[in-house]
């Protein structure tokens, strides 16, 4: 067997999965082919208001589910989404497009394909989560560049000085307070938005929008 | 979730080194192997890491990126091992990164960083583009690099560095009279050096080691005029044919046996009993042999090799490398280096000419523009 494939499968034993699956025959029978293969299982119908990041799979009837279900308001960081499906439904193909699930099951399930899809939307949420992960180093990256790009040249117009010299300055204060750079600039533009409303007379709720639009980005997206 | 997928059942920790041995990358490819080699065999004579000893699966790609991205996807769905110790060029990184974030393996990569990637599945030991222009090369030619020369080669390393490097000269007060691309072929490199001789530069920078930089190194040497010469990328190995010609040429690098500490006394006198009293061990050596020791250390922490457990394990980690304390900045999941300015003496080493009194945060994205701060 496939290395990968291999250790999802024994980190399977490990995992909490819940079944969001209207009670009857139907829940029972996944119930009993997922039982061997998951670490925990919880059957809950409609589910909960919330899903905390303890559960790792969900596995739900993309048919059945309210359009108000708390799939669609998931923010999806830590679940692998799996729909199951009934080969004679027609909507589950929006269903399965709408929730973007990883993977999923078709019934009557056979125990490989059961398997195949977990597996699957495993392998498949990990590899986004690490992409995410990725992107969001790189929008950090990003954004402490425009940042410092900013300080210095608030810096290079304040003290009249070239902005080479202005990006020493702050690289030499980040030394010294043993602070990264992008955090010292983050206080310089701050700093600097403050004295400029002060200094023309203003409150905050009176200057521009414009203006505490700039600010607001940069620190939401500390 | 946690995929797990190197196997201990074979009574060994099994790990992947895929160097280029052969081609073009072969001297870099043969340190960083050597480095490796050292690091398992002193884990291993200690007792190995919780009872069991590294057991290195070895390949050559050939001085090839996409041989390099084949032999480790092969190392990863086929081998079961996910820890690979490899690459010997920025392209060859590149080129498999996305692979290693794809199946969840790690790579734990000791060739020269060109900057600008980030990666969860990548951990650097080379130096970046802005550890390696800082101000230990600003220190030992600033007076001299006034009217500058570039030759670089059509790839990422001379990218990387240039954007670099042109800020550095710049920061030194000189000018950059010339650029010339130079590739394998003779006749390129002869064209590159009449174009040099014309500019009348006082120092030329040399991106690129190997044999192409061995041929630069003697065009110039018979040529009238000898500027000095500021080769990056350049190793023992690619020096020491050299004879003559490779006197007084200036690298920038981490490590060289003058190093002077007794961790690095230390690994020489170890290095030198592995592989003979002629060989002493150079930068890409030291920089895998620090790449093997980190992660050892972070399997004994651990107990796992869990790509993810070890994921998280190494970011901030940090050990007594031969060059000094080696950190890894969690932000770039690259290493905190010394960078050194070194001189080729007639005795065929490295001379230490400046080297930094702490270690340089890597900065890969050029945001700090700076040259490294203290870790």
């Amino acid at each position: 067997m496939p290395a990968q494939a291999d250790a999802i499968l024994k980190s399977l034993r490990k995992m909490r999965c819940m079944v969001l699956v209207p009670a009857g025959k139907r829940r029972d029978a996944l119930c009993d082919g997922l039982r061997h293969s998951v670490g925990s299982l919880e059957a809950t119908w409609p589910g909960p208001d919330s899903i905390g990041p303890e559960v790792d799979i969900i596995i739900a009837a993309v048919a059945d589910l309210p359009s108000d279900s708390v799939l669609y308001r998931l923010e999806r960081k830590h679940h692998c989404l799996i729909g199951l499906v009934e080969e004679d439904n027609p909507t589950a193909l929006k269903g399965i497009i709408d929730l973007g699930v990883h993977s999923f099951i078709n019934r009557p399930t056979h125990p490989l394909s059961l398997v195949m899809a977990l597996v699957l939307g495993l392998s498949i949420s990990a590899y986004e989560n690490r992409l995410r992960a990725k992107v969001g180093k790189l929008e950090n990256n990003l954004r402490a560049a425009h940042t410092v790009e900013r300080a210095a040249r608030i810096l290079a117009r304040t003290l009249n000085i070239p902005e080479d010299q202005a990006y020493q300055h702050l690289r030499t204060k980040a030394m010294d307070r043993r602070e990264p750079m992008h955090e010292l600039a983050m206080q310089v533009i701050k700093a600097h938005a403050i004295l400029d409303d002060i200094t023309s007379g203003r409150t905050q709720e009176s200057s521009s929008p414009a203006k505490l639009r700039i600010v607001r980005g940069i620190e939401g997206g500390k | 979730m946690r995929p797990r997928y190197i196997s201990t059942s074979r009574g060994a920790w099994e790990i992947g080194l895929i160097f280029s041995q052969t081609g073009r990358l072969a001297n870099v490819g043969t340190s960083q192997l050597e480095g490796a080699i050292l690091a398992i065999d002193e884990i291993n004579a200690a007792g190995g890491i919780n009872g069991l000893p590294l057991s290195p699966v070895i390949r050559d790609d050939g001085s090839d990126p996409q041989r390099f991205l084949y032999l480790s996807d092969l190392m990863l769905r086929e081998e079961v091992i996910n820890i690979v110790f490899g690459g010997s060029s920025p392209e060859a990184r590149r080129t498999a990164a996305p692979m290693f974030e794809h199946r969840n393996g790690l790579l734990f990569y000791s060739g020269l960083g060109d900057g600008f990637d980030f990666s969860p599945n990548v951990f650097c030991f080379g130096l970046l583009p802005n550890q390696a222009c800082g101000r230990v090369l600003r220190e030992a030619c600033r007076a001299e690099a006034k009217e500058t020369f570039v030759l670089h080669r059509d790839d990422l390393l001379s990218r990387g560095l240039g954007d670099c490097l042109a800020r550095e000269i710049e920061r030194m007060g000189g000018t950059i009279l010339g650029e010339a691309t130079v590739s394998d072929q003779p006749a390129d490199i002869a064209t590159a050096l009449a174009r040099l001789e014309v500019s009348h530069a006082a120092v030329v920078f040399l991106m690129m080691g190997g044999s192409d930089a061995g041929a630069i190194l003697k065009a110039l040497q018979s040529g009238g005029r000898r500027p000095k010469v500021i080769a990056f990328a350049t190793c023992e190995k690619d020096l020491a044919p050299l004879a003559g010609a490779a006197v007084g040429v200036l690298t920038v690098s981490t490590y060289c046996s003058a190093v002077a500490s007794p961790v690095a006394e230390a690994f020489n006198a170890r290095f030198t009993r592995r592989y003979g009293r002629a060989a002493s061990p150079d930068v890409f050596c030291e920089a895998s042999y620090c790449a093997v020791c980190l992660f050892a250390l972070s399997l004994r922490h651990t107990g796992s090799v869990e790509t993810d457990v070890i994921g998280d394990a190494i970011p901030g980690m940090s050990l007594h490398g031969p060059q000094g304390q080696v950190t890894m900045d969690p932000e770039s999941n690259a290493a905190a280096l010394w960078p050194r300015v070194l001189r080729w003496g007639p005795d065929s080493r490295f001379e230490i000419v400046v080297e930094s009194d702490r270690a340089m945060m890597p900065d890969p994205f050029l945001i700090a523009h700076s040259d490294g701060g203290p870790f």
